[in-house]
């Protein structure tokens, strides 16, 4: 039966009401709030969800669950799995020959490393129990399941670590045996013991005999589905990782089951015949969270359900390490570098280390030719080191196999481990090292082959009387790294006879389009008075898209000018983008230049001029020694900062062959903006001021000018320009309404978000495009989070050190000279209405952040500045925010000397009436105003004393006087909570005015 | 805030109805309409807060203005003209000036301009409804039709009774000024009105909801998966998701006025009964087909100025008719689709049939005229209006999709069975407020079975089911 004893779901974030604010009334955000707050805490709210949803199930056989799928006679399957029932799998081949390819790596990876993996696919329940699914369209593409088409690879290229138990399961349904309950999603005791003895079996190599009688068993249901359908939560939080101790620790092997849910009704069953059984909920192996080490276990299992074998992950690089190490990598055949062939906007040169490839992006392509494939006696694993300049994804592909992998590259060394598919005897892969331009070094192409049956120990058969735990001794126990010498899994690959032609994967495919590629625009000369225009007709394929071998041996040879028009030789540079800003390094920036060209040239030369003058900046530097297949590709070392400029190319055996680029790009500073409104009306509020031309704005993927909008980026990023004399790109990435944790989610998104959409990593995707480097991060935020109310200071604190460091710091590259990226944070303004406390409290956490985060700093207090009575600041606010905040970036930069105004050194008691305020200037000498200061409280017992005025009394001494003469503890605050009297606050005399800063005494002062 | 919300129905309504009852008893009735008011700005604050001060705003200058109309005989035409362009600003502002801007947007792109820095404005929910409201108000004075009030609480009460604020239905002063002043609660009237409300609420949740599910489905299918049936299953459901959701609205509007002794006019009349056009809209939203004869076909020149004005009047109205609904092309084709047929029937004298002629075929066509309507109403775009009629009316037959089978449930079927009674019932039949303030033993066994049954199940399906917003609050 269906225990029904649950707690009522709780999926809300609105734990606590949202607290009353005089304006926050005219706010909708509150009454959102404030709805979810009640319909979450409404107390009838549970049981009649309970009743309708009980309505739905008894009386109309349905559910508006979006996991719960109700069949006929009330029994209930996991939505998911019903679309497995659909079977309309068919564009899903390419997956199911990669997984089965990916299992048949894994298997012999383990194998060689002297332990035994099982792979079972738990099917379900849909599978075993179709008859009961009731009325479901029948897909309309081919009746087949993923795991059908995982079937189909499996029955060509058997996979002997494969233990089938859909098949057993249904033997078992034919005898009577119910293997799943009505309301459970998964199979019961029964189901979990037919398919444990499947894998001891398998464990064994079938000389487990079967045990018949289950008779005894508990069926174990928990009516999973049921729960869900009725609305209700398991009291219990499902863990992702359980570890059981075997009933007998002499015996020496251990265990690890990957699956999911289900997985754990196994472990009772395993637990007897291994020594300790770990149970990692994970559709990966290894599993991400976890951290196991796989060669801690001897036998491997990955138990996964069948409605989620899309998902299945196999990480063969991690499991080829942990398992396999450097031991093996070893005298393993090498693949020649030599059989590399250029097909498509890359090109390859031969080096000492290994292969340079230049490749252009997306588009670029090249071949990997006479790689064999595996065959029925050896299973063979590519693998490749690639050295990358940047993240970057590499996708490789297979001619006339349904086969395209797609490996992860880091910045620096990757090995990519590449399972070979089973067919002819050699296989061409065409690999696109990654989709934005850069250099790689492939540094080695190595090929594992293993046999197919392994020499693995197995266990001796047991007797038939022989209890489950005396069997399992007969197991071989192999610990990481032993003999492996001897047993020797590997089997020699002979490297294939070089042929003489070059056999690309797919010629007729390829030379159209390197044909299109290389259509030249005209090439313009800007310094020939004469212009020299190169014909747009189209080139012949170009000698240079022969491969490597062909062309990497080739004499520098001028041009000929006696060439018939098609063959007239041209190069053209890859453009960036208009009003691209490069992240300097120093005081300059390494730049990658690359392109096509036509011709032959010796090498390409490149040089950097200034865009207006074409003023020379970088003279000619050769760039490319050894273009190849149409491709030059190089770093432009050093290029100073400053802009804008363009890019010239040319052959350094022709100059007239000429490219200019005609997009400005400069050199300099890159800043991110980021935060809630605030930030984002800093781009749009005000149209004051003109923005200089060498001020430049990034968002949504696009580099643009500022024009005459956003007074406070105009005012800031034109201060830095005319004191820097550099470009400034802001990166604009702000989203309104956004909070920095969940419960601030106002649906706007909150930047600890780390899901795939989220506002952070599209922030990150922004920076990514941008060059990946920031020289600061500007943070303007935390309405969002006040306006909860519910988010204490120690909180905002918690989590907007662990955004700085754990997240930005993390994922953005520093450009700056400081250790870390400055992370810069402007202080939440004066609020328009709300309560003090978690106004101040966001702003006590700011401050902590700036204090105690290395390389945090307050940019800039803004509690003086006005708001236009709403949530944002004024246009001339604004303006003074830019100035100010450019005043920290240029102190950081040490081109000033303070950044900060006044700050509250001491308060003393000088009578009963009278209090004074010592303050310390940085950049200024004086204060104003000198009489009539607002904004000073003095608080005796929690209760504000009347103060009757506030004036200069010196240079560095503020005098609060008051009405009436305080006898017992006081404390002394200045601009506290949402909305402190501005009317007349201190300012420094510096040429910026800074503010004196908020303070609070919460000790009574000195007497 | 939703009627259907559990908000209203468990925390606002209870909270109202102590209030204005607790002030009967302690002042005598002397505050009902401030604490009416009080409550109704509430309500509006509650679903659109930034924009109370317009609404408050407004009102208080049409009731300057209606007092100026009726004073200032000398000028009132231009306090009228005041009033008219004060509040057809705000609403062309708040509800058009997006889509206009847009258009201007495309339109200046085709010369190769651009148009920046426009900020786009957020529309403040009700703005229709009350802004028809108070421009009848001073249009009437104008005309003399009625007397302006001196009490600005009774008017912006007028204007914001939250039981029609959002969605109607559109009432005249004349209806309510004598009820604004002096107005009987009763018991009987109390009780009839919490029937209709409760009525209005299962409308909503139980009929309304089940066919918007069939109906969101099969207009959110690729359109190259749809075929006929489905494209008839979702237009039907729609069709009758319109109306149960609409006309639920218009009688818990209803039923709530009665709680606290208002009467406000019927909106619906079996619109599904029709036997033309015309006739349908008799039936339909009448407040708002009222409202566009009175003061727009009428000063127009109604049907006096022979037949091609009488049609371009006619065309004229349901354009504005369908642009009221929103700043969408969908819905200016809508009316004028609706114009077209009115026109159509007026030229061929269908119109003028007697009602029981050809009484079969011609509910029959009108029902399929109207579903084609609903079709162009309920789309995202012209071309999925199009393409979505083209499979209607041309037989394409695929497999039922999965998403479809998904909420073809047995409750979705059950309720949409029930409510597709709407298109075989009579033309005319018993008023639902009359009959409910009788208490007859039916009217008794009906209030036993809706408070026992039918609003707890109400409340287990707004408590437990997806939220579901009225289509017309976005009107």
């Amino acid at each position: 039966m269906v225990d029904l004893n649950f707690e009522i779901e709780v999926d809300r974030i609105g734990l606590e009401p949202p607290k009353f604010q005089a304006l926050a009334l005219l706010d909708n955000r509150y009454y959102r709030a404030f709805d979810q707050y009640f319909n979450d805490n409404f107390t009838l709210r549970g049981p009649l969800t309970f009743t309708k949803n009980w309505l739905d199930y008894h009386v109309f056989h349905s559910t508006d669950s979006s996991k719960v799928h109700v069949g006929a006679n009330g029994w209930l399957y996991d939505r998911k799995s019903i679309q497995v029932y659909r079977k309309e799998a068919c564009y899903q081949q390419a997956f199911a020959h990669k997984l089965a390819l990916g299992f048949h790596a894994v298997e012999k990876i383990v194998e060689a490393s002297g332990r035994r993996l099982i792979v079972t696919i738990a099917p379900d329940k849909s599978t075993i129990y179709p008859e009961f699914v009731g009325f479901v369209p029948k897909g309309d593409t081919c009746d087949s399941s993923l795991y059908d088409l995982f079937l189909e690879n499996v029955n060509a290229h058997p996979l002997e670590s494969f233990a089938r138990c859909d098949r057993l399961l249904r033997e078992w349904k034919k005898r009577g045996a119910l293997l799943y309950e009505k309301t459970d999603a998964h199979w019961n005791s029964l189901g979990a013991t037919v398919v444990s003895q499947a894998i001891v079996r398998k464990v064994y190599d079938q000389k487990w005999p079967y045990i018949s009688d289950f008779s005894s068993l508990d069926t174990g249901a928990s009516g999973d589905l049921m729960v869900e359908l009725m609305g209700l939560a398991a009291g219990t939080e499902e863990v992702s990782f359980k570890h059981f101790e075997g009933s007998d620790r002499s015996v020496p092997l251990s265990a690890v089951i990957y699956g999911d849910s289900s997985t754990l009704s196994l472990a009772p069953y395993m637990s007897k015949i291994f020594r300790e059984v770990d149970v990692i909920k994970s559709d990966s192996i290894p599993s991400k969270q976890h951290g196991e080490k796989l060669s801690s276990y001897d036998v491997i299992v990955f138990s996964v359900a069948e409605s989620r074998l899309r998902t299945t992950n196999l990480q063969l690089d991690k499991i080829f390490s942990d398992l396999c190490g450097e031991k093996l990598t070893d005298n393993r055949p090498w693949v020649d570098l030599q059989t590399v062939a250029p097909i498509l906007q890359v090109s390859a040169h031969p080096r000492a280390d290994g292969l340079e490839i230049k490749s252009l992006g997306g588009e670029s392509v090249f071949d990997l030719e006479s790689v064999p494939a595996s065959d029925d006696e050896t299973f063979r694993i590519l693998m490749l080191s690639i050295e990358s300049s940047r993240p970057d994804v590499m996708t490789i592909e297979c001619a006339g196999q349904p086969y395209t992998m797609r490996r992860s590259l880091k910045q620096g060394l990757t090995d990519v481990y590449l399972p070979l598919p089973f067919g002819h005897q050699s296989l061409c892969l065409r690999i696109n090292p990654g989709s934005h331009p850069g250099l790689f070094m492939l540094r080695s192409a190595r090929i594992f082959g293993f046999p197919r049956h392994s020499d693995v120990t197995l266990p001796t058969q047991p007797e038939q009387s022989v209890t489950m735990m005396e069997a399992s001794h007969g197991l071989r126990h192999v610990t990481s790294g032993e003999d492996l010498e001897s047993s020797e899994p590997f089997v020699d690959w002979p490297a294939p006879p070089q042929e003489d032609g070059v056999k690309k994967c797919i010629d007729e495919k390829a030379v159209p389009r390197i044909r299109r590629q290389i259509i030249r625009k005209p090439i313009l000369d800007r310094r020939n008075t004469s212009e020299t225009l190169v014909s747009h007709d189209l080139p012949p394929l170009p000698a240079e898209a022969k491969p490597m071998r062909d062309s990497a041996s080739h004499e520098p040879a001028p041009t000929d000018p006696k060439k018939s028009p098609e063959e007239i030789p041209s190069i053209n540079v890859t453009e960036y983008e208009e009003g691209r800003i490069l992240q300097r390094r120093g005081t300059s920036a390494d730049v990658l230049v690359s392109g096509t060209y036509i011709g032959v040239p010796v090498a390409v030369e490149a040089r950097v001029v200034k865009n207006d003058t074409s003023e020379q900046v970088v003279p000619w530097i050769v760039v490319d020694t050894s273009p190849e297949n149409g491709i030059f590709m190089g770093m432009l070392d050093g290029v100073p900062q400053g802009g804008w400029y363009d890019f010239q190319v040319r052959f350094v055996n022709d100059h007239n062959v000429i490219d200019h680029g005609m997009h400005k790009w400069g050199v300099g500073i890159l800043i991110a903006c980021i935060g809630q409104s605030n930030m984002k009306e800093w781009f749009h509020t005000g149209t004051d001021l003109e923005a200089h031309p060498l001020l430049f704005r990034y968002a949504n993927k696009k580099w643009l000018g500022l024009g005459k909008k956003g007074n406070g980026a105009i005012a800031f990023g034109n201060r830095l320009i005319n004191r820097l004399g550099l470009p400034v790109g802001l990166i604009d990435y702000s989203v309104n309404g956004s909070g920095l944790r969940k419960e601030a989610d106002w649906r706007m998104g909150y930047w600890e978000d780390l899901a795939e959409n989220s506002i952070y990593n599209r922030f990150l995707a922004g920076v990514s495009a941008a060059g990946g480097f920031l020289e600061f991060v500007i943070w303007m935020q935390g309405e969002a989070d006040a306006a909860r109310g519910t988010v204490s200071e120690v909180e905002y604190s918690t989590s907007l050190e662990r955004f700085v460091t754990k997240q930005v710091r993390a994922d953005i590259g520093n450009g700056s000279s400081r250790k870390n990226l400055p992370f810069l944070i402007v202080m939440m303004i004066k609020r328009p209405g709300g309560e003090d406390g978690p106004n101040q409290a966001i702003r006590n956490a700011q401050n902590n952040v700036a204090q105690n985060v290395a390389d945090c700093y307050l940019a800039a207090t803004t509690l003086d500045l006005k708001n236009q009575g709403t949530q944002h600041l004024t246009h001339r606010a604004y303006t003074n925010l830019g100035f100010r905040v450019a005043q920290t970036v240029l102190f950081l930069l040490g081109k000033e000397e303070y950044y900060r105004g006044p700050s509250v050194v001491g308060v003393t008691q000088i009578d009963t009436k009278n209090i004074d305020v010592a303050i310390r200037h940085r950049g200024g000498t004086d204060f104003t105003p000198a009489s009539g200061i607002s904004g000073w409280e003095v608080v005796t017992e929690d209760l504000p004393a009347f103060v009757s005025e506030v004036n200069r009394h010196d240079a560095q001494t503020i005098r609060i006087t008051l009405k009436d003469p305080i006898t017992g503890p006081a404390h002394v605050r200045y601009l506290h909570g949402a909305m402190p009297d501005t009317a007349n606050p201190v300012r420094d005399n510096s040429p910026l005015s800074l503010p004196l800063e908020e303070y609070e005494q919460k000790q009574e002062f000195q007497r | 805030m939703v009627f259907s919300s559990i908000f209203f129905l468990f925390a606002f309504l209870p909270t109202v109805i102590l209030c204005y009852h607790a002030e009967r008893l302690l002042s005598g009735n002397g505050l009902r309409n401030a604490v009416l008011l009080f409550f109704s700005y509430m309500f509006y604050l509650y679903g659109a807060a930034g924009f109370l001060l317009v609404l408050a705003l407004s009102t208080f200058a049409d009731y300057l203005l209606g007092l100026l109309i009726d004073r200032d005989n000398r000028r009132k035409h231009l306090w009228l003209g005041l009033s008219v362009f004060l509040n057809t600003g705000l609403l062309v502002y708040f509800k058009y000036a997006n889509f206009l801007i847009e258009e201007l947007r495309e339109i200046l792109n085709s010369f190769g301009l651009s148009f920046v820095g426009w900020e786009e404005v957020i529309f403040p929910i009700g703005i229709s409804f009350f802004t028809f409201q108070k421009l009848s108000y001073v249009i009437d004075i104008y005309r003399g039709k009625s007397r302006p009030t001196t009490n600005v609480v009774d008017f912006a009460l007028y204007v914001a009774m939250f039981p029609q604020l959002i969605a109607g239905p559109i009432i005249r002063f004349s209806h309510v000024s004598k009820q604004l002043k002096k107005r009987k609660e009763s018991w009987n009237q109390f009780h009839a009105g919490a029937m209709r409300f409760c009525w209005g609420l299962a409308k909503k949740v139980m009929i309304a909801n089940s066919c918007g599910q069939i109906a969101d489905v099969a207009f959110g299918l690729d359109l190259h998966t749809l075929d006929t049936k489905t494209a008839w299953l979702g237009s039907l459901a729609y069709t009758l998701q319109i109306y149960f959701d609409f006309s639920a609205y218009s009688d818990m509007a209803i039923g709530l006025g009665m709680l606290f002794g208002f009467r406000f006019p019927e909106n619906f009349n079996l619109p599904y009964s029709a036997t033309s056009i015309t006739d349908f809209w008799r039936r339909w939203h009448i407040s708002l087909s009222l409202w566009l004869r009175d003061y727009i076909y009428i000063p127009l020149g109604g049907s006096r100025r022979g037949a091609f004005r009488t049609y371009l009047n006619l065309a004229i109205v349901s354009a504005v008719c369908g642009i009221w609904h929103g700043a969408n092309t969908t819905f200016f084709l809508w009316g004028l689709y609706h114009g077209g047929l009115l026109v159509l029937e007026r030229a061929t004298g269908l119109s003028d049939l007697p009602s029981e002629r050809y009484f079969v075929v011609r509910r029959f066509a009108t029902i399929t005229a109207v579903t084609a309507g609903w079709v162009l109403f309920r789309s995202e775009d012209i071309s999925q209006a199009i393409e979505f009629l083209c499979v209607m009316f041309t037989p394409r037959d695929f497999p039922v999709s999965y998403q479809l089978s998904l909420v073809l449930n047995y409750r979705n079927i059950v309720f949409s069975l029930i409510a597709a009674t709407a298109f075989f019932l009579p033309g005319e039949i018993l008023r639902h407020g009359s009959a409910m303030i009788e208490k007859r033993a039916v009217v008794i066994a009906a209030s036993a079975v809706v408070i026992l049954f039918l609003l707890p199940y109400c409340a287990a399906l707004i408590a437990g089911g997806p939220k579901s917003p009225f289509i017309y609050y976005r009107f």
